[in-house]
């Protein structure tokens, strides 16, 4: 027979039947990502092709800048556009979620303070329809590596290891954004501007590779390697178009980024839910 | 065995903002998230409700019955205190929060069973039951904006007592769809108490509370005032009503600027005998009298009744100027009389205002007294409704030999 509680402080016991609640709830979270999905598809015409025109035209419009007026990148013997799609794609991946996470709670307020649910289910069902997409157009993108016989090597394995991680980073993100903006609601502009600073600021269009940045680039570096999702997007660079093993140290930061992002997010909407069905 | 809930000191804290400020500029202005005023909803409210029995919750408007079934509910978490509930809970409290006017009958069952915890694979087993239920088999692929508010009632209604709870919190029942279906839900109630089920119901109905719990809270600003038996708890809170009420009418009296032109005495209601007239059978003779004393000339008042069931329904309601009653003066004191011969009326409480304005402003009386007698009409079950209609029916042959044939 389920026992649940319900007091006033957070307790242990109560992350714990939080979590487990949660995971009873399953069957919600895998509804409303589809709901999500459904509605961002429905009204238009060519639906699911969206999600990968999008990063397509904006990989065309980065390549041309940075490798054919600017020239500033320079990725000798692999094309451009290849690193710009692997960091685009895992890049929209978090900003879309991350960007729309302000208004999840604020949006289903009729939800959220008249029925009883895990009400975390609604960030993290957002953020898996991204997921989703990510996944699809990542799918993509594998072909037509293959196809283009881009030489990756063994160190593919750990693609897996590091979706999981971003994703793992950007659902505590998300958690953090949406409880906050109950309380602070211009969060959600803040988020937008801040995002598309952090776009320039993540080797999302560069890698952290200083051969391949123009002179004093080297300078830089080390500070721009103080941001965590400059550890991800490095991962997914080092394996989707270097064919190489990223950095033992790098991938181990990623890591304790991932789960420290996903346990702050967590407690800290667990502690401020008591109001959140009153506030929003 | 364990009691199914357990409420323990629970305090419950709302703000009520005064101002709320919810741009970063205005916080870091004022230091704060607004200005706000504390309201305890709940204070240290405690107890217990043993599995298999039926727990109503009365009190006036903004008590706290309804937070107390949101905490229940989990909707809302205490501020101090602690709530513990044992089995799969379900909330009559917001039917249908959460549908979506978009989707169909179909999706809608899919995302609101999901949301209340049912996993896909129940839903998909228990689709059938639930569209059943509702008596929407014909609509349920149709999208919900095309619901009437009465089909988007029974649809929640079915989902929510699908989820096979083990427990179920009820406010206010049954306003659910027409009167066959509130039926249904009544029946479905009756036998989830029977099989053992555990009902927590909010009510403003009291006989309701009365006849289908086995315990009873009073809560009142707050707090808990009395626990036990309905028919006790039924009777205390209506005492207490009662009195209050009645103070409220002396205090008003007492404060009255000064004492009216006309002052009406204490009403009689006599039965065809002449006696007080405390019970009736349908259609016996009333008579009402309504003894006043006139402190200073009044041109030509007009003196009236209304009788309302005790449900609100006005059920008749006449002045002595409609009646052709004229009353150019009135002396200094008397009775005005109101004889119904026969009053078709069926069994139910029945309660008297009685009123006395002036002919140019009926609608500013200069006394009244407000439902403040009562009789009874004793039910026989014949007939339902309001009024004993006087009717005969008959079988007569058929008259029109195209009606039986003709097709619309």
């Amino acid at each position: 027979m389920p026992h649940r509680y319900y007091a006033a402080r957070t307790s242990v016991i109560e992350v714990f039947g939080s979590l487990r609640l949660l995971f009873d709830y399953r069957g919600l979270i895998y509804n409303l990502a589809i709901r999500d999905l459904r509605l961002k598809y429905k009204r238009s015409t060519i639906g699911v092709a969206w999600s990968l025109l999008n990063p397509l035209l904006m990989m065309l419009i980065y390549t041309i800048i940075f490798s054919v007026f600017l020239r500033t990148v320079v990725t000798p013997g692999r094309p451009y556009w290849a690193l710009v799609l692997a960091g685009l794609l895992a890049w929209l991946f978090f900003s879309n979620s991350v960007g729309s996470a302000p208004v999840t709670f604020v949006h289903s307020g009729n939800l959220v303070a008249r029925v009883s649910f895990p009400i975390e289910s609604l960030p993290i069902a957002s953020v898996l329809a991204n997921f989703v997409n990510f996944l699809i157009s990542l799918a993509i993108l594998l072909v037509v590596l293959a196809a283009i016989r881009l030489p990756l090597g063994p160190s593919l394995v750990l693609l897996p290891v590091i979706l999981l991680a971003q994703l793992a980073f950007t659902i505590g993100a998300s958690l953090l954004v949406a409880t906050l903006t109950v309380y602070l609601r211009d969060l959600e502009h803040l988020i937008g501007v801040g995002l598309t600073a952090l776009f320039y600021l993540t080797p999302v269009l560069y890698p952290l590779d200083p051969a391949s940045l123009p002179r004093g680039a080297d300078r830089i570096i080390p500070y721009l390697k103080l941001n965590p999702l400059a550890w991800f997007l490095d991962s997914y660079h080092a394996v989707l178009f270097y064919g190489v093993w990223p950095s033992l140290a790098q991938f181990l930061l990623m890591l304790g980024a991932a789960a420290l992002a996903l346990v702050v997010g967590y407690l800290v909407f667990l502690r401020l839910r008591t109001r959140l069905p009153e506030e929003v | 065995m364990a009691p199914a809930i357990v409420l323990e000191d629970v305090h419950k804290r709302y703000r009520i903002y005064r101002e709320r400020y919810r741009s970063l500029k205005e916080i870091v202005v004022h230091r704060r998230f607004g200005d706000w005023e504390d309201h305890w909803a709940l204070r240290g409210v405690s107890f217990e409700v043993e599995p298999g029995s039926t727990f109503g919750l009365v009190g006036p408007n903004g008590a706290g019955k309804s937070t107390t079934l949101k905490l229940i509910a989990r909707i809302l978490a205490p501020d101090r205190g602690r709530v513990t509930v044992r089995g799969r809970t379900a909330a009559l409290i917001e039917l249908g929060a959460g549908f979506q006017l978009e989707y169909t009958g179909r999706e809608n069952v899919y995302l609101n069973a999901s949301l209340l915890g049912l996993s896909r694979r129940e839903i998909n087993r228990k689709l059938g039951d639930i569209v059943g239920f509702a008596e929407l088999e014909e609509y349920i692929d149709a999208p919900l904006r095309t619901y009437s508010s009465g089909m988007y009632m029974r649809l929640g209604f079915s989902i929510a007592i699908h989820l096979d709870p083990e427990i179920l919190l009820v406010d206010e029942i049954l306003a659910v769809g027409d009167e066959a279906f509130q039926r249904k839900c009544l029946e479905w109630l009756e036998g989830f108490q029977r099989r053992g089920g555990t009902i927590v119901m909010v009510s403003h109905s009291l006989g309701t509370v009365r006849e289908m719990c086995t315990r009873a809270a009073w809560i009142e600003h707050g707090d808990l005032v009395r626990l036990g038996p309905p028919g006790e708890v039924v009777g205390a809170y209506l005492d207490q009503v009662r009195e209050s009420r009645l103070d409220q009418q002396q205090e008003r009296r007492a404060h009255a600027p000064d004492r009216p032109d006309i002052e009406l005495g204490e009403v009689r209601l006599l039965d065809g005998q002449g006696r007080p007239a405390r019970i009736l059978e349908p259609g016996e003779p009333l008579r009402i009298e309504i003894p006043y004393r006139c402190h200073c000339r009044v041109e030509s008042p007009v003196f009236g009744v209304m009788i309302h069931r005790n449900d609100g329904v006005l059920v008749h309601g006449t002045n002595t100027r409609e009646g052709g009653l004229a009353l150019d003066s009135i002396g200094e004191g008397g009775v005005i009389c109101l004889n119904y011969p026969s009053l078709p009326l069926l069994g139910g409480t029945y309660l008297v205002t009685v009123a006395v304005a002036p002919a140019s402003d009926l609608g500013n009386p200069i006394d009244h007294q407000e439902q403040r007698y009562s009789f009874r009409v004793r039910d026989h079950g014949a007939e339902i409704g309001v009024v004993s209609a006087s009717h005969d029916w008959r079988l007569e042959p058929d008259r029109s030999p195209h009606l039986g044939r003709s097709r619309v």
